[in-house]
């Protein structure tokens, strides 16, 4: 529920592949785990973006500026947790923004927001 | 665009190996809406009359409706073929992920037609179907099976739907097992799937489903959901699992015990959700885009099978493999439900197949020698395992055992018919039907044969109440066939959209109606909805007496006829006469004339002749 939230709310129509969030699934279903972007205080995506394209906005998330993106796929490529995906439509990277839709959509309470100036203040040392 | 809909469905020629994309015209789309509709559309426009269902003629139809795929709480899939094990018409739905690929994909319905020369496996990968050899995947499991089509395909995020032994060997109750392991599993249709040569279907889509007032979709999908968490039956699901019906089912005396002799099982508290939680589950499942999570996964804890990683087992196998055989160990029926779901076999068949062999070995009508040595008893799980992987791959006597209940009775004769606990030819649910006359004629009428989803009247017989009007308990003759109707019209149009009933326990109409409305733009009233269910139930019906339906089979086996001995409805028994009795109104109350044949009528009253003439495939 929370992908299909994801992928509707960012305007890509339902569909879990679409979505900027993953669920890993092991032991035959026994674990079920999401995987978000963790706003990373290192954040590789950032360092490996050729173009400057992605930096950390006043609330410590990490966002990716669409207008200088050149859709090479080098953030993907370095984001450990494999959550930068990319928009084949545009030719664009993209990535979760913390809009919370998610969370909103999570019948259970697994998922939750958190603030992310811990993360901006790392950053900054 | 489409919306909802992906507007397309795709052909699959399994003899020459080719697949065609047809079109699925919006007008069709508004009569048939989905699921049971557009499954007995395409069935009705490509099987012959006569048909053998396990004869290259038969078409095996994954449908969905066109809500599946969206975040609407609680849709479904659903496998549509003509039944080896009945002769009728089936529709057997599943949960998991599967169909929602299937859109995804890109396609409304995947017809699978024709007979492969070899063993195969199919792949879709957005629209492009591939055809793969399946010769080393043969023989496996259903589990196996998926591991080693993702390894072929080089990526394990497909979507895998297969068959394991039991539908290789076509037999009649071997189900189609869909993409997390959940079960189409009434009815045959995993044999239909092996008599075509086809081990699996993979599919892999990266399309979205796209609504078309976004904004009226997600207040309605709001309100659905709210409605979910307000209802008491669907929270009893989502922390017990369906077992949470196992208390009052036993307590009236629906509960089948031992071969359905009785209906309340001594040793039900052992079965209760408590002990699944307390020696098996771990923690709660959801199928794609269901807020209910009414399964769980689990592991042994206990005992010799102590390890073992599974699911939840349900509550009719429960019934028809727990106290149907008096297993009452719940570590043990979680090991003997993941057998049969391994083997791919349909668990509430297995379970009046197997009690049948042991009551006919008890009355010395089946001799140990005739049993490959083997002494089955109510209890003995090894038995009844061995028993099991026979009738999988049709060794000895589980040949004979593999084309269900009713089949072998006949084959053994010696009057085991009279123990034999099916209705049309499909084993009977844990349900009854003694202790409900409403419930037996769903059973008598449904059509695909006597399943306790084509209608439920057991609920409002025990409330007391059907549509705010009172209603006299299941001891009662009159009243039935208007409630029967109206459920199976219901769910009819419901299946249509290819819901799960476990959402219906909590979504509204009105709901339902405006999730469709905000998806396709198809604008339906309550009576609308009711009509395009009744106008499916009849369309069905016109199938089944093609494929040479008579009345004669809805029947109660004589097992049904002694009188229920415990429970609130004790006592009550299908008396000659009653079964009669009970048509004669449903067949006047349909519009259906004495035989159970639509009148001419009834026919253009609902618009059948032109929905006949239009067709999808050309």
């Amino acid at each position: 529920m929370c992908q299909l939230a994801c992928s509707s709310t960012k305007g890509y129509g339902y569909n879990p592949r679409l979505a900027l969030l993953r669920i890993e699934v092991e032991r035959e279903g026994l674990v079920a785990r999401p995987i978000t972007c963790v706003q990373c205080a290192n954040p590789f995506c950032a360092r490996a973006c050729p173009t400057g394209a992605i930096a950390r906005n006043q609330e410590g998330v990490v966002v990716i500026e669409a207008g200088r993106c050149s859709g090479c796929g080098l953030c993907a490529d370095g984001c450990f947790q494999r959550v930068i995906f990319m928009d084949g439509a545009a030719g664009k990277a993209v990535k979760c923004d913390l809009c919370g839709a998610c969370v909103e959509a999570c019948p259970t309470g697994a998922l939750g927001l958190a603030s992310c100036s811990a993360r901006a203040k790392e950053a900054e040392q | 665009m489409s919306f909802g809909y992906m507007g397309k469905i795709l052909v699959v020629d399994l003899t020459r190996q080719r697949s065609q994309c047809h079109d699925l015209p919006g007008d069709i789309a508004a009569q048939v809406l989905g699921g049971k509709g557009l499954g007995a559309k395409l069935l009705a426009e490509l099987v012959p009359t006569g048909a053998n269902p396990l004869g290259a003629e038969n078409a095996l139809v994954y449908a969905t409706g066109p809500l599946t795929g969206t975040n609407a709480p609680s849709m479904r899939g659903c496998v549509v073929t003509l039944s080896p094990l009945t002769g009728m018409f089936n529709d057997s739905y599943f949960g998991g992920h599967f169909s929602q690929e299937l859109k995804y994909v890109g396609y409304d319905a995947l017809v699978i037609t024709g007979r492969a020369p070899e063993p195969v496996f199919l792949s879709i990968n957005d629209g492009e179907a591939g055809f793969h050899p399946a010769g080393e995947i043969w023989g496996k499991d259903t589990y196996e099976t998926y591991d080693l089509v993702r390894s072929r395909l080089n990526d394990s995020s497909y979507r895998i739907s297969c068959i394991g032994p039991a539908g290789e060997h076509m037999v009649k109750f071997a189900l189609v097992d869909c993409d997390p392991h959940r079960q189409a599993g009434r009815c045959g249709a995993g044999a239909v799937m092996g008599s075509k040569n086809l081990k699996a279907v993979a599919v892999r889509g990266s399309h979205p489903v796209r609504v078309k007032d976004p904004e009226a979709f997600k207040i309605a999908q709001a309100r659905a959901c709210a409605e979910l968490r307000a209802s008491q039956a669907t929270q009893d699901l989502a922390e017990f699992s369906t077992v949470s019906v196992m208390p009052f089912s036993n307590e009236y005396g629906f509960f089948p015990v031992r071969n359905f002799t009785g209906g309340q099982y001594e040793r039900a508290a052992e079965l209760f959700a408590d002990q699944h939680h307390r020696d098996v589950w771990m923690r709660h499942w959801a199928c794609a885009g269901c807020p209910i999570h009414c399964g769980k996964m689990g592991m042994i804890r206990k005992g010799k099978y102590r390890g073992t990683i599974c699911d939840n087992v349900e509550y009719e196998t429960v019934g028809l493999l727990g106290g149907n055989l008096d297993i009452s160990d719940v570590s043990a029926l979680s090991y003997f439900n993941q057998v049969a779901d391994r083997l791919g076999l349909d668990t509430i068949s297995l379970g009046a197949v197997l009690s049948f062999v042991v009551e006919a070995y008890n009355r010395g009508m089946l001799s140990s020698t005739a049993l490959e040595g083997l002494r089955p008893a109510f209890g003995a799980l090894d038995s009844l395992l061995a028993l099991t992987q026979l009738i999988a791959r049709r060794q000895g006597i589980g040949h004979v055992l593999a084309d269900g209940v009713r089949s072998a009775a006949e084959h053994i004769g010696q009057g085991s018919s009279e123990f034999a606990a099916h209705i049309q030819g499909l084993e009977t649910p844990a349900w009854g039907p003694r202790g409900s006359y409403g419930m037996g004629l769903a059973y008598l009428t449904g059509d695909r044969g006597g399943c306790h989803q084509r209608g439920f009247p057991i609920g409002y017989e025990t409330a007391g109440q059907w549509e705010g009007r009172q209603l006299a308990d299941g001891h009662h003759l009159e009243d039935r066939a208007q409630v029967t109707i109206w459920e199976q019209n219901y769910l009819a149009a419901l299946y249509s959209l290819t819901i799960c009933e476990f959402g219906r326990s909590g979504i509204s109409t009105s709901t339902y109606l405006d999730l469709l409305l905000a998806a396709t733009g198809i604008r339906l009233t309550d009576a609308e909805f009711f009509r395009a269910g009744e106008r499916i139930w009849n369309a069905i019906r016109m199938f089944n007496l093609e494929q040479g339906w008579s009345q004669d089979r809805a029947a109660m086996p004589d097992r049904f006829r002694e009188p229920l001995p415990q429970g609130i409805m004790k006592g009550h028994r299908f008396r000659p006469g009653d079964e009669g009795q009970l048509l004669r109104e449903y067949n006047q109350a349909r519009g259906w004339d004495e035989t159970g044949r639509p009148t001419e009528e009834t026919i253009r009253r609902l618009g059948l002749p032109d929905l006949q003439a239009r067709r999808i495939l050309r």
